[in-house]
């Protein structure tokens, strides 16, 4: 296995309720450390290694000071743990890589050297690179030529193109050996620990029982604060995933954005860029090389038949029968027993196009 | 966040009050904030003390559609809504979008009306055995040099939609089309889709013809100068697909 590949294989994606970042395998116990921006005071979130499918996760560890966070998925996610080095000793200009997936691409790796091996600021020790590090490279492990972790790449200053900053190993050793070596965390209530003074918080006050300093439930999430129409729309598409009896967390695929991953079809849900509208879409059929018109009048023809608000839509090649749900009248009981009806629509008309029209079965991951 | 906690050993018990974060542990009433004082009551809001309140950890929020409550300018139309008389609803309802005199007609399948909002024409029907409500507003004759492309475009125009309503072709013409069951057509909703379709039908039709060179339908100065005189001839005949009657898109 060459050098790319094990800084990647042991790389996750991890989504939250108002977040999306990056994280990493840090111990045996299949513990993942990320970033307290991406997870916020989330509970349970999703991580999805690389060609696997969403797993569902716990928050176990929040450290606002260190921006840091430990997360651990339900079901083992099979993969080696980061050898740490010792961020204590690291020499400037050591080659290092940031793995992460910034701005939602996967497992991107962006190269640089440690610039200043001890960068303070707010009495918070960093390692500063010159690697890139864009919004989703959070969470994501800043490596060294061994492929062993030195740090987790946590932030950006605003404005700067090739400054990034990332919270060392030795920052937070002795939380990550508790939390690695704990029984069982499975039911845990997560430890939040103050920005100001890193005293254990309780979330039921706004203020650290010690220190007394605020905790920013919202820092970060400056995507909801600026619209509050997302976090409504997101709260209904999670409403309308519990009623197809599926946990919203495990099948979040971004922001605003869930995916259902059925036998035979696959479930998008969207949340459109005004917040006012939820699309849910099922991928019917692809186009096949020859006939289009006569498959385009057929579906036209076919949205004349339609009872409900499902209709048929073409994207590119794909055949799609989709569900646009204005926000404002929403009901989840409703939309989940229109969205289950488009699915049986679905399958039926994908069957229609592939048998009287050339057409194939829609693309699915597998086959990306 | 008003929990009613016990204050830990404060000698309160679990009533209604909440400990402040300050040294001199001050209980306040867990309903309206006030300082709760010795009496059995709070002072401010009169909640009684003794009495703890339930609140749940977390909201489990849900979503539901809206009620009369939501709108009680609408009373009349979600009275007639809940009584089933869809009608009525269709009636009251553009009452409310302020046309007085739409052109009613009974059609095969059940009541149906014709009008023009904002600028568009638009058709409304009732489609009694399927329980069904259909708005449709037709946009543009198909050019026939330009078929493909205009099917085409139509189905990417449906990927593109924000509202619920949809292009499709009945006969040589393009319509945009919202139907859904009436028992799911609230009142609000329907004023709603009414209006979105309206405006996007005026939008589309100007799109399509600006691209495709073609004629639109039920616009322009002769229709305008009859504006209550719409033909349900714009709307074409559906043509009902046999292979699909068995319940594909039903």
């Amino acid at each position: 296995m060459d050098y790319w590949d094990k800084i990647t294989r042991s790389t996750v994606a991890v989504w939250a309720r108002g977040g999306y970042g990056s994280g990493w395998v840090a111990a045996e116990s299949g513990l993942v450390v990320t970033t307290h921006r991406v997870v916020g005071y989330d509970t349970n979130v999703a991580v999805a290694a690389r060609g696997h499918t969403e797993t569902a996760a716990r928050v176990v560890y929040t450290d606002a000071k260190l921006d840091l966070a430990f997360v651990l998925p339900a079901q083992p996610l099979g993969l080696p743990p980061f050898p740490l080095a010792d961020s204590r000793r690291v020499p400037q200009g050591t080659a290092v890589a940031a793995v992460g997936h910034p701005l939602g691409v996967d497992h991107t790796v962006s190269r640089g050297i440690i610039a200043s091996p001890q960068h303070t600021i707010r009495g918070v020790d960093y390692l500063q690179t010159d690697a890139r590090v864009n919004p989703g490279n959070s969470g994501g492990p800043l490596v060294d030529g061994q492929g062993q972790a030195l740090g987790v790449n946590a932030w950006r200053p605003r404005g700067s193109n090739d400054l990034g900053l990332a919270v060392p190993v030795h920052a937070f050793l002795d939380a990550l050996r508790q939390f690695a070596g704990a029984a069982d965390l499975t039911s845990a209530t997560p430890d939040h620990r103050c920005a100001i003074c890193g005293t254990p918080l309780d979330l039921r006050s706004d203020r650290c029982p010690s220190c007394g300093a605020l905790a920013t439930y919202l820092e970060g999430r400056q995507r909801i604060l600026q619209m509050p129409a997302i976090a409504h729309a997101e709260s209904a598409a999670e409403s309308l995933l519990s009623r197809l009896g599926v946990k919203p967390h495990v099948c979040r695929v971004g922001e605003g954005q869930w995916k259902i991953t059925g036998q035979q079809y696959d479930v998008h849900l969207l949340v459109t860029a005004s917040g006012r509208t939820l699309l849910v879409q099922v991928p019917a059929a692809r186009l096949g090389p020859s006939d289009h018109e006569h498959a385009y009048r057929f579906l036209l023809t076919a949205n004349d038949e339609s009872t409900g608000t499902a209709r048929i839509a073409v994207e590119g090649e794909v055949v799609r029968m989709e569900l646009a749900e204005p926000l404002d009248f929403f009901d989840s009981e409703q939309v989940a027993e229109s969205t289950k009806r488009m699915i049986r629509q679905a399958l039926r008309l994908g069957q229609l196009l592939i048998r009287n029209f050339g057409a194939q079965p829609p693309p699915r991951d597998e086959d990306a | 966040m008003p929990l009613a906690r016990d204050a830990g050993g404060s000698g309160l018990g679990c009533g209604p009050v909440s400990p402040s974060g300050d040294r001199n542990m001050q209980h306040h009433c867990s309903v309206c904030g006030y300082p709760a004082g010795d009496t059995a009551a709070c002072a401010a809001c009169g909640t009684s003390l003794s009495r703890a309140l339930q609140l749940p950890e977390a909201v489990a929020q849900t979503f539901r559609a809206p009620t009369a409550d939501d709108y009680p300018e609408l009373a009349s139309a979600f009275a007639a809504w809940r009584a089933r008389d869809y009608p009525r609803l269709v009636g009251q309802c553009l009452q409310s979008l302020h046309i007085p005199t739409p052109q009613a007609t009974a059609l095969p399948n059940g009541p149906g009306w014709a009008f023009q909002l904002d600028e568009a024409p638009v058709f409304v029907s009732i489609h009694q055995r399927r329980d069904e409500l259909r708005v449709d507003s037709p946009l543009v004759l198909l050019n026939r040099q330009l078929n493909v492309a205009m099917l085409r475009a139509a189905l990417e125009i449906n990927a593109n939609l924000a509202g619920a309503a949809a292009l499709c072709l009945r006969e040589d013409r393009l319509l945009l089309r919202y139907a859904d069951r009436m028992s799911f057509v609230s009142p609000p909703k329907l004023i709603a889709s009414l209006r979105d379709v309206a405006s996007r039908a005026r939008t589309l039709g100007e799109l399509l013809r600006v691209t495709f060179s073609c004629e639109v339908l039920g616009r322009g100065s002769a229709h305008k100068a009859h504006a209550y005189g719409l033909d349900w001839k714009l709307c074409g005949t559906t043509r009902s697909l046999r292979i699909l009657t068995d319940g594909l898109l039903g």
